[in-house]
């Protein structure tokens, strides 16, 4: 009988700490329909208090467009669009995050919100300060994508979704999914990141986005003020402040060094000098850190191996000597984007390249003399850089259209 | 004062320890199995006594004969109408009483009777009877009865003939791949399909008599020296000690002889397929067989068991093992899907992908209840379209199915009064429920479903864990006729778990199931 008795507890015990109290340890019961499911979280310094911070959130807007009343309460009216953006102020994240509450008809749902996008400006003030509530809060996720916005605030970037044309946090998934097909961009997550700044000698970079104005190649004029959202590359932070932006070649180099690259595109030319595409295929960087007494030098050993994507000439290069000049131009354009990547790095004095790491870990005793004087050491480090080149193969067609044997050999 | 009618070498000495004691209120119980006037055990063996007993009843017949016309040889034929087939009776008991000419030699009739028992009234199945219930018992279950008054014996001889319905494809329990016979409400016809499945001489049919009123015969179905001797007395006895009027509902053995009678779970299977019974009795378990109940029963009963379906041996082994599983996934499906949707829609949110909780959202806009109360009322909205389809007719099955299920459905669904996310959870929850393979169990599956999405509305994740530890302590605390009902998922050996969620091929099943404890372990080489 005591069995019945104890299970008839707990149920009598379940029914009596129901979700309804305020006090109570059991969860509380929420509709989702009641909750706002925001995707993307944006922070910025405010632009009229600069001691505030104003956080923006976004999420898309029911279909009965029962977010009007919040519409009014904020003073900002959804054009049709599809997208509620809203934004708050406070003295921390959490204050701001909390006045939502004050006037959103909807319960803020922290759950989902899949990138969280920091202002340039707020960047280069204090990453910590805008990220803490980020990484502590437990109702948010720690594998949200994390991105700067260059040249614009966070608020700007999600209030592009209000025009209804894009939905900011949707458009975001799409260019992350693709970021392997150009390598000059990465992703981040939060915890990723939270790992990287403890890391006391390496410093991050973050993805950055930028507004842009439409493309006008191929564009009407008068269509060419729409507005897209591009990705930009890294931005390149010291001491969790944010110095500067990696352009592309720069980001790629970066992905390079740090085993990044999945594929991306090189231009070179064959010896008619006409474009060839080769399309990288595989990459794989090795950082080997080498000792000359106390000095110590990066050796980079990259190998990369392309197939012929595309040619512009009708000769055959399927031979070994065109083969090789081809393999020698790549070898040289991955050399100079890795080239690239270690100048900004040691222009800044930053280790976003992870190379403290490496070194740690390959010499866990020589590191601990090292590791006192990195910062002193790590601008003038010597690079050096192998490239192992191959042009593997081509697709279905090896001979361009109208090709003619023997011609331009 | 009814034996158990065959000579059962069994120890009757049951180990006590072994089976929980039960039935402590009843004690021990008088035997006589139908309420008898005091005087009417001394009452002779005679026509007159008989008709005291039997004489009101317009359905029984009581017919004065002279044997080969001779006077002095007097004997009266007692039947009941309807009972017995007339034909037999006339051609081999009255035929040869009336003519053959050997029986008047002997001018006795104790040298008469001698003479019939020994086949001058050629019938094979006869009985001399000498003491007035065994006759009377006789005669009521479709024996025809010759008196002989001065001798106070009667010689009763089987004729049965009443109308019995046939051996037909089985209806709830059916399979597209083997066996399609049926257990009938006859016990003799059910008692011969057994037979002549398993031919072994040592298989035991003994039968008792349960019920006061209604008498109705139990047949206990075993192999002697193979079944644990333990679990067939055990069997016995707690047949023994039902006392009840009428044996005419499987609720009066089953709620009889289940040992706890606090759980909604079956502890003995159920099953209308003589196929499986058999198999069953072949590996040790014990079958109860009722007379006027189609379905046999199988004792003891475990999970593994009742999750077994008769056709899992009769397709390939992998396959058989695919289905088995996704068998056990659809019992964890059907306990716990409208919890966990309870729980994650309004506790647990993160846990749901992004676009799935937007397409949630997007189709319960609008709909005024909570999701706890939508699911639930649509839990009960399935019980009742189950509940109304048993109930109606066949012929109007039909059209519940379409304007219960379909239009229903659709106009609650478009009137915004349920999401039709809970109603595709609450379908798929009863649809994997008509999966268990066994009646009684899902029935209690959806029972506890339900205890389940209340917890679940209270508490989210947490509340189900409760439920589904509760529901687990409650499984651990079963026991059927001394196995545990868990078994053979609670054995560490893992020596019978060939044939449990998967079904290893045939060849790995070398021994019978460790928890029956059989004599003979071994059923292949």
């Amino acid at each position: 009988m005591k069995k019945y008795l104890l299970a008839g507890v707990l149920l009598v015990f379940s029914f009596l700490m129901n979700g309804c109290g305020e006090k109570t340890f059991l969860p509380e019961r929420k509709e989702l329909v009641d909750l706002e499911l925001i995707e993307a979280v944006g922070i910025d310094k405010s632009p009229d208090n600069p001691e505030d911070i104003r956080v923006t959130i976004t999420s898309k807007m029911d279909k009965q467009g029962a977010g009007a009343g919040r519409m009014e309460a904020t003073g900002q009216a959804a054009q049709g669009g599809g997208a509620v953006v809203v934004s708050s102020e406070g003295k921390t994240v959490s204050e701001a995050a909390r006045i939502f509450q004050t006037y959103n008809k909807k319960q803020v749902f922290w759950g989902y919100a899949d990138f969280f996008i920091i202002g340039e400006e707020a960047a280069r003030e204090d990453l910590i300060k805008y990220l803490d509530l980020l990484s502590r809060g437990q109702a948010l996720r720690h594998n949200a994508r994390i991105f700067i916005v260059k040249d614009a605030t966070a608020e700007e970037l999600l209030a592009i979704s209000k025009t209804g044309a894009l939905y900011v946090p949707q458009l975001l998934n799409i260019l992350l999914s693709s970021t392997g097909l150009m390598s000059v961009f990465g992703r981040l997550e939060l915890i990723e990141l939270m790992g990287r700044l403890d890391d006391e000698y390496s410093d991050v970079i973050i993805p950055a986005l930028r507004i842009a104005q439409k493309d006008p190649i191929g564009q009407k004029k008068d269509e060419s003020d729409e507005i897209e959202i591009r990705l930009e590359g890294y931005a390149v932070f010291k001491d969790a402040k944010l110095i500067a932006f990696a352009d592309k070649p720069e980001s790629m180099g970066i992905n390079f060094i740090t085993n990044k690259v999945k594929s991306g595109v090189v231009n070179v030319k064959d010896s008619t000098d006409r474009e060839v595409a080769l399309e990288i295929i595989k990459a794989n960087t090795k950082i080997i850190p080498r000792f000359d007494g106390d000095t110590v030098s990066v050796l980079v050993k990259a190998a990369v191996e392309s197939n012929v994507a595309e040619m512009h000439s009708t000769i055959d290069i399927f031979n070994k000597d065109e083969l090789e000049k081809l393999e020698e131009q790549q070898a040289a354009a991955v050399k100079q984007y890795m080239e690239t990547a270690v100048k900004l790095a040691q222009i800044n004095n930053t280790d976003i390249l992870d190379i403290a790491d490496r070194i740690y870990h390959k010499h866990p005793v020589k590191w601990q003399s090292l590791k006192g004087r990195w910062k002193e050491i790590f601008p003038n480090i010597r690079f050096d850089f192998e490239v192992a080149s191959a042009v593997k193969r081509t697709y279905d067609i090896r001979q361009p259209n109208k090709y003619k044997a023997g011609e331009g050999e | 004062m009814f034996k158990w009618h065959s000579a059962a070498n069994n120890p009757s000495k049951g180990d006590d320890m072994f089976f929980k004691q039960r039935n402590k209120k009843n004690g021990p119980q008088e035997t006589t199995t139908c309420e008898q006037k005091p005087d009417e055990k001394n009452l002779k063996l005679t026509t007159e006594a008989l008709r005291s007993v039997l004489g009101e009843n317009s359905d029984v017949t009581f017919k004065e004969i002279y044997i080969n016309s001779n006077k002095d040889l007097r004997t009266t034929l007692l039947y009941v109408e309807g009972m017995i087939n007339t034909k037999t009776v006339n051609d081999d008991i009255l035929k040869p009483l009336i003519q053959e000419s050997k029986l008047s030699e002997d001018r006795s009739l104790k040298g008469l009777i001698k003479l019939i028992e020994y086949g001058t009234v050629y019938h094979a199945a006869h009985k001399t009877r000498t003491a007035i219930n065994d006759c009377i018992n006789d005669v009521i279950n479709g024996s025809a009865a010759l008196i002989f008054d001065s001798e106070s014996k009667a010689i009763t001889f089987d004729v049965k003939g009443f109308e019995k319905r046939a051996i037909t494809e089985p209806t709830s329990e059916n399979v597209q791949k083997g066996a399609k016979d049926v257990f009938v409400e006859t016990l003799r016809v059910n008692t011969a399909t057994i037979r002549r499945r398993i031919k072994t001489p040592k298989l035991r049919i003994v039968q008792t008599i349960v019920g006061r009123q209604s008498m109705t015969a139990v047949a206990v179905v075993y192999i002697d020296g193979l079944t644990n001797n333990h679990l067939v007395d055990e069997v016995k006895k707690r047949l023994d000690n039902i006392q009840i009027d009428e044996l005419n509902s499987p609720g009066h053995i089953e709620e009889y002889i289940s040992d706890s009678r606090t759980t909604m779970f079956p502890q003995i299977a159920a099953t209308e397929r003589p196929d499986r019974f058999c198999s069953n009795i072949v590996s040790g378990m014990v079958g109860l067989i009722i007379d006027g109940l189609p379905t046999a029963y199988i004792v003891p009963a475990t999970i593994n068991q009742l999750m077994q379906a008769p056709e899992d041996y009769a397709h390939n082994y992998i396959v058989s093992s695919f289905v088995r599983s996704s068998r056990y996934f659809l019992m964890f499906l059907t306990l716990f899907f409208p919890g966990i949707y309870i729980s994650v829609a309004t506790f647990h949110h993160e846990m749901i992908p992004k676009d799935l909780a937007l397409s949630i959202v997007a189709a319960k806009e609008g709909v005024p209840f909570p999701t706890f109360i939508e699911v639930l009322a649509m839990l009960f909205a399935f019980e009742i379209l189950l509940e109304a389809g048993l109930r109606l007719p066949k012929t109007i099955g039909q059209a519940l199915s379409i304007v219960g299920a379909l239009i229903l459905g659709e106009a609650a669904v478009a009137a915004k009064i349920v999401s039709p996310s809970v109603v595709i959870v609450v379908a798929i929850t009863g649809i994997a429920g008509f999966t268990m393979p066994n009646l009684d169990f899902s029935n209690a599956l959806r029972l506890w479903r339900l205890i389940i999405a209340v917890l679940s509305c209270i508490a989210g994740l947490f509340g189900l864990t409760i439920g589904s530890l509760i529901l687990l302590f409650h499984y651990c605390t079963l026991e059927s006729f001394g196995v545990p009902y868990l078994s053979p998922f609670v054995t560490a050996d893992g020596k019978s778990w060939a044939d449990t969620v998967f079904r290893l091929p045939l060849f790995l099943h070398k021994k019978r199931p460790e928890e029956l404890h059989v004599t003979n372990k071994r059923r292949q080489k």
